[in-house]
């Protein structure tokens, strides 16, 4: 018990972590470019720039101290709430956000415009078909299907008691009424998420990819290097997720029915190889990422290419972007990594609406639980 | 072969994919075609070599157009003069397929309706048929623009600009020469 409760200490520290490192870096991720999602001049990035940047560490550090102790102190007094942990995460995300868009507004008398006026744009046309394996799409498909078959075949053995949640050690600890709710909780999971990150590498391959007339060619190579990446990280993320999924699911038969008891070996080994398969592939991605960033910044000067007419759609210090004159509906993060949507899209409500399925699925598993 | 390969015969190349990526993949003349069977083998050998190692790396040609904010042209009209100057150079070949509008568009922060102007205007010189599905589509290397007065009068308007900028008659000869080298390269 004690030693499930460090872990879970810990992990919820690391997560704390996580998300205060994220907070510090994000305004200075793209240096002068977007110092808060500001274009300021080094001297100021240097100068003064620094010093609301200290001010704002110093804000977050605090903050970050605060929610840890009284976090620590709940729980080491409240053993049966491990869960009450996540307010911490809540309140730093909150607290982080609060900052960032306070000292933004101390950045922004500060902001100067880009000079440059000429774009350039590649003429090659982008299909999702060159993006596409037929042979990952089968494999993919199968994996997410086959647990599911496996389910209904075993479900008349499956006994009326069957478990629904594990322990670190991989053994059952919670267990609930058999229905069609419990079952098959987890394929139906799974199918929705192989949706969500089809539809995610649908809206990156239409990504906006401003080009500056100067370099188009080299920049275009990087930019065309971290498109091939993102749609390859999608495809292994669907893979690795099809079978981390598949894997839990067909855990319900191995749990539940005793001639099978033998495979529940399989599962522990699937379970953790996918998971750090997972994060490993996380971190890798995110070094890519960087590295291409800094490979942009040394052939054109800098990374984020973009219109004056775009850059003045930012709003929240480069958080949120809505442009209702750009038809492009996915568009590179301004500060930190990644890609944000535009808001002012109207096929941005597809994946709002996608999105808003998932607290209605987790919402009709608890009940069901 | 897939239907989508072509045997260019003026660049000895085949052309793959014209519509995504244009990929060249040069051919020399077989040697046993031009000459008698005497021709060494190790001519026929250092054939096959080269035309596998050209085979094995293919080049693959990215073309770009440029817009520029500062320039007093509308935008659509920019966008038609680099696409109609990618066809006069021959980078742009027949049977290639632009970038949908929106993708053109979203790269370039402008309206959709900019590129969907600038395809129209294509259109109607006859450069580019517009699919229904598969976008606009480079049909022809020959404008539909004829008569030669109305040829004449933008390379007067542009040649009025270079005598008003006090160029001497010998560099306006030059830069004319210069450019048209630039776009005939490719044409032939």
């Amino acid at each position: 018990m004690r030693l499930t409760m460090l872990a879970l200490l810990f992990f919820w520290l690391v997560l704390d972590v996580i998300i205060l490192a994220s907070f510090m870096y994000m305004p200075v991720l793209r240096d002068e470019e977007a110092f808060f999602g500001v274009r300021v001049s080094p001297e100021v990035y240097h100068g003064p720039g620094r010093r609301i940047l200290h001010r704002y560490w110093f804000w977050l550090v605090v903050t970050f101290l605060e929610v840890e102790a009284i976090g620590l102190l709940v729980s080491i007094y409240r053993f049966q709430l491990p869960y009450a942990r996540i307010a911490s995460v809540l309140l730093l995300t909150s607290a982080g956000i609060i900052f960032y868009l306070i000292f933004y507004r101390q950045v922004k008398p500060f902001e100067i415009v880009d000079q440059r006026q000429r774009f350039a744009s590649s003429l090659k046309v982008r299909h999702l078909g060159d993006y596409t394996s037929i042979a990952l799409e089968v494999v993919i498909g199968a994996l997410t299907v086959l647990p599911s078959l496996a389910l209904i075949y075993y479900y008349p053995e499956l006994p009326g008691r069957i478990p629904v949640h594990w322990n670190w050690r991989f053994e059952p600890d919670r267990w609930a009424d058999k229905s069609f709710g419990t079952v098959f909780f987890l394929p139906i999971i799974a199918i929705y998420l192989q949706g969500l990150f089809l539809l995610i590498k649908h809206g990156l391959l239409q990504v906006k990819m401003t080009l500056p007339a100067e370099h188009a060619e080299e920049y275009f190579r990087y930019k065309e290097e971290s498109l091939n990446m993102n749609m390859k990280l999608m495809d292994r993320v669907r893979i690795l997720m099809a079978v981390l999924k598949g894997t839990l699911a067909l855990n319900i038969i191995f749990s539940a029915i005793e001639r099978f008891s033998s495979l529940r070996g399989i599962i522990a080994v699937t379970v953790i190889a996918t998971t750090s398969l997972l994060l490993i592939l996380g971190a890798y991605y995110g070094h890519r990422l960087v590295v291409i960033n800094r490979n942009l910044k040394a052939v054109a000067g800098r990374v984020y290419v973009q219109r004056e007419t775009d850059a003045a759609h930012w709003y929240g210090g480069g958080l949120f972007y809505y442009n209702r004159e750009d038809p492009a509906l996915f568009v590179e993060k301004l500060v930190g990594l990644g890609y944000t949507l535009n808001l002012a899209n109207k096929r941005v409500y597809i994946y709002l609406l996608y999105l808003v399925g998932l607290p209605l699925l987790v919402g009709w598993a608890v009940k069901s639980l | 072969m897939p239907e989508n390969v072509a045997f260019d015969p003026v660049e000895r190349a085949f052309c793959v994919g014209s519509t995504r990526k244009f990929i060249s993949i040069r051919v020399k003349s077989h040697p046993l075609q031009q000459s008698s069977l005497t021709k060494s083998l190790t001519k026929y050998i250092v054939w096959c070599t080269e035309t596998l190692y050209n085979l094995l790396s293919y080049k693959v040609k990215q073309m770009y157009i440029t817009i520029d904010a500062d320039d007093r042209r509308p935008i659509y009209q920019q966008v038609v003069d680099e696409i109609k100057s990618l066809i006069a150079k021959g980078e742009l070949r027949e049977g290639t397929v632009l970038p949908p509008v929106r993708q053109l568009a979203a790269d370039l922060g402008v309206n959709l309706n900019t590129i969907a102007t600038a395809y129209r205007e294509l259109q109607n010189e006859g450069l580019v048929i517009i699919k229904h599905g598969s976008g606009a589509v480079v049909t022809s290397r020959r404008s539909s623009v004829s008569g030669e007065d109305e040829l004449r009068k933008p390379l007067r308007a542009a040649l009025t600009q270079l005598v008003l900028a006090g160029l001497p008659r010998a560099q306006i000869m030059s830069i004319v020469a210069d450019e048209l080298r630039g776009l005939l390269k490719g044409a032939k």
